[in-house]
């Protein structure tokens, strides 16, 4: 009997299946093939944080995204009396992706409340390939979109 | 009515020119731009008249190139404005992304002439799209983070 070949990402390193995995079904991702999932992987980075401290500040500057592989972390925004728990991130969310696209400051922080692994991507890995890149982009667009859609029909209903 | 004029047969530096301070095109070399013209059909909108009305389903993208345009949202007696495009900025990108019906008409304030991009133009050039999806997903992100601020 012979083992199925391993295949290597765009850095040469032995594929993680599960990640692979992960990754397909990441809706910022959607559309990519298994093969351009394996080349985004090569250029993504692995990040390790433990319970309680931060992936990173409000105000950082910033122009990358996480998926969340494993643990469990909330996204924090400063108030005058303390942080406002805005959300908690769980294993195949994503976090950053509008810093990816604009480069602003953070504008929340993002706590681990127990210990996390999650994949680090770039805007310069991203884009080392454009029809990637370019399918990412669409679907970051596609997010935000869907976020300012959600508050112009609020204000429509509050004005109906 | 609209009406289509077709692609320009003589590239126009003014044109190239002018694409190139639109922030929807940052980052773009000349030769892309080139690309972007060519990919795009002109429209003559008459005072008055639509690029598009209200629940209208359209994957195109609209850069004013002269002219002005109306963003109206029906209201209880009548139409709203609530945006008016500036001369070499896009409309309809919202629907150009998600494809949902148009929630405004776009309603010619004098007569205009605009490029419509259709979003199948850019399954075949994938360093444009790449910049175009980019900047698109930057001005709404921004547009969000502003609706966070006030909210």
């Amino acid at each position: 009997m012979t083992n199925s070949p391993k295949m290597n990402d765009s850095s040469g390193r032995a594929v993680d299946d599960s990640l692979v995995t992960v990754l397909g079904k990441v809706s910022l991702f959607a559309g990519l093939s298994r093969l351009q999932l394996v080349f985004l992987l090569g250029a993504t980075s692995r990040v390790e944080i433990p319970a309680d401290q931060l992936f990173f500040d409000e105000g950082d500057s910033a122009d990358s995204l996480y998926v969340f592989v494993a643990g469990e972390a909330v996204v924090e925004k400063r108030m005058p009396d303390g942080w406002r728990l805005l959300a908690t991130l769980r294993p195949g969310q994503t976090v950053g992706e509008m810093a990816v696209v604009d480069r602003s400051p953070r504008s929340a922080r993002v706590r681990a409340v127990t210990s996390c692994i999650a994949i680090r991507l770039d805007s310069g890995g991203l884009e080392s390939s454009h029809e990637i890149a370019a399918t990412v982009y669409r679907n970051v667009a596609a997010t935000i979109t869907a976020r300012v859609r959600a508050y112009t029909d609020a204000d429509d209903r509050r004005t109906e | 009515m609209s009406t289509i004029v077709g692609m320009p047969k003589v590239l126009d530096d003014a044109l190239i020119n002018a694409l190139s301070r639109v922030n929807l095109f940052e980052g773009l070399s000349r030769t892309q731009l080139i690309w972007i013209i060519n990919a795009t059909s002109r429209v003559v909108v008459d005072t008055d008249k639509l690029f598009y009305d209200s629940g209208e389903v359209t994957e195109v993208l609209f850069i004013l190139i002269t002219g002005g345009v109306s963003l109206e949202k029906k209201v209880k007696d009548g139409w709203k404005v609530i945006d008016e495009i500036s001369l070499g900025h896009a409309f309809a990108e919202l629907a150009f992304i998600d494809s949902r019906p148009h929630t405004t008409r776009a309603r010619a304030a004098s007569k205009s002439l605009a490029l419509s991009l259709h979003k199948y133009r850019l399954t075949s050039a994938h360093d444009v799209s790449m910049v175009l999806y980019r900047n698109i997903a930057a001005i709404q992100s921004q547009r969000l983070r502003q609706l966070n601020e006030k909210n």
